[in-house]
């Protein structure tokens, strides 16, 4: 362990590799927080769609379309949506972007077919009765949704967007199949140039560990706090 | 409530200003290579291999060197930089591109041991030796660059085997994306090393099995799960030795490349690797 110490010790801060480190934590960090975000966005408007009384044959159409996305962004492994979108779909469209944008854009896209069915479960899992019973007070479904039903929604929801998130932050170790450099690929180039794995992959796990703890508790105190108008606790 | 929309908004500020700090910065060419390669040693710079690395380059890595062609073709990078054979083989086998044919870099490849086994080293060294003419055979009968590749490549691909803890095998570990030293044929494999894998593990009366994975894995995986050797077109140097035995070396030509756009000219009046170095280190992006 002595001996791994000290190549780890030269690689990580007498070359250097530390400044690798932190531009790929500062990356991972990018893809999950902007690709949560296109996915809450991205996200909530598949779950309107899903959840709005159809009663036009538009909205039908538009419904089957959202199948269709979920279907695929749920259906197929996130690598495979990066390989498609990266060396396939972009390269077609004659677009040239960057790896990291491609993948945050990816990213924000997978999230939001996951970020749809959570919403979409959470606003279903309200009591029906909420609804019929704003609509008796002469509210109209917009209002009733966003003052009545949304504000009891997102309490359902946001364990879930948390678990999200987390699973988001893990999934971006696999960004560098398209090149990305993130906090994955600068440990295991540093493990790569001298073969010495130990301490870069526990290092990295520790990382994610410490990451996915913030997270949570953060995500635990916002819970805290929406708790806090519930009679029920 | 409130205080919350605050924080949240904080939040997106914050990773707003760092989205825009990533976009900023001076630009730089970025050069497409093959994880784990000497040639993204050689553009990243590597105290370790002795590379000083260009500050004027954004390297960008890839599991392959044809997927590093491939985003060549697509204009998010600008060349790529890979060992000579292998680019000559890619460019024959992609249209639009050309291999500026001045080596950056002078490399041999050896076969990497086992540190644990000196005695397979031992062996293979002999049969190495033994049968030089054999192998100097392979290496002209994948020549012509038109048919090295593993598009129009026509002989009998090598099976893979199984691996079984429990039989005299040479268990090889190659990364088959490197026509013409390794590549895929079917469910086999082909190629220069590949083909002397197979004449070493002949000549020692072993079981060829080959196990194809990452290039940057190989080194590693030597002594682990089986593996005895690694057969990937591995440049001898310095910083592999301290984990893995190398034998003596079997192919003395190699060299690293750029590969460029076919319509690129910046390279076309350098004759010397001083000039094409040069040449990159002016580059902007």
């Amino acid at each position: 362990m002595g001996a791994a110490w000290e190549v780890f010790y030269n690689k990580f801060i007498v070359y250097g590799g530390w400044k690798t480190v932190v531009d790929g934590l500062v990356v991972t960090l990018q893809i999950a927080v902007i690709g949560l975000i296109i996915g809450i966005l991205i996200g909530t408007l598949i779950a309107t769609v899903k959840v709005v009384p159809k009663r036009n044959p538009a909205l039908k159409v538009l419904s089957v379309i959202c199948d269709i996305y979920v279907g695929f962004f749920r259906g197929t492994p996130l690598v495979v949506q990066l390989l498609i979108g990266y060396f396939v779909l972009l390269p077609a469209l004659g677009l040239r972007v960057e790896a990291v944008y491609a993948a945050i854009v990816i990213y924000g896209m997978n999230s939001a077919a996951y970020v749809s069915e959570t919403m979409r479960s959470g606003i279903q899992a309200v009591d029906i009765g909420q609804m019929e019973a704003a609509r008796a007070l002469g509210l109209n479904y917009s209002t009733s949704m966003m003052k009545v039903v949304i504000p009891q929604a997102v309490k359902n929801i946001l364990p879930t967007l948390g678990n999200e998130f987390i699973s988001l932050i893990k999934e971006t170790s696999v960004a560098s199949f398209i090149s990305v450099v993130d906090v994955t690929k600068a440990f295991r180039q540093i493990g790569d140039s001298n073969y010495e794995y130990i301490i870069p992959y526990l290092m990295l796990a520790a990382i994610y560990l410490i990451l996915v703890m913030i997270i949570t508790l953060g995500v635990r105190l916002l819970e805290r706090r929406l708790r806090r108008s519930d009679r029920r606790s | 409530m409130n205080k919350f929309s605050k924080i949240v908004a904080l939040l997106m500020a914050v990773c707003f200003v760092v989205c825009l700090a990533s976009c900023g910065g001076d630009a730089k060419v970025k050069v497409g290579v093959q994880s784990g390669t000497t040639g993204y040693s050689f553009m990243a710079g590597d105290a370790d291999w002795g590379f000083d690395g260009f500050s004027n380059v954004e390297v960008a890595s890839y599991d392959n060197a044809g997927l590093a062609l491939k985003d060549v073709e697509a204009g998010n990078v600008k060349y790529v930089v890979i060992d000579a054979d292998v680019a000559k083989s890619l460019v024959a086998s992609n249209e639009g591109f050309k291999v500026i044919d001045i080596a950056l870099t002078t490399e041999s490849y050896g076969i990497a041991v086992d540190k644990n086994q000196p005695e397979l080293l031992e062996k293979i060294n002999g049969v190495l030796a033994d049968k030089a003419d054999d192998i100097t055979a392979i290496i002209d009968s994948y020549a012509n660059v038109d048919d090295n590749n593993s598009k129009d490549w026509a002989g009998t691909p090598i099976p893979a085997g199984t691996y079984d803890a429990n039989k005299d095998q040479l268990v090889v570990a190659t990364n088959a994306a490197f026509a013409p030293f390794e590549f895929v044929v079917g469910d086999g494999f082909a190629g220069i090393d590949m083909e002397i894998a197979k004449l070493v593990a002949d000549e020692l009366g072993m079981e060829l099995v080959i196990m194809n994975m990452d290039f940057e894995a190989i080194t590693g995986a030597l002594g682990k799960n089986g593996v005895d050797v690694g057969i990937a077109g591995m440049t001898i140097n310095a910083a592999r030795k301290k984990v893995v035995n190398f034998t003596d070396s079997y192919f003395t030509d190699a060299y690293q490349v750029i590969i460029a756009k076919a319509d690129d000219t910046t390279f076309d009046s350098c004759k010397t690797t001083e000039e094409v170095l040069d040449v990159l280190k002016g580059l902007k992006g």
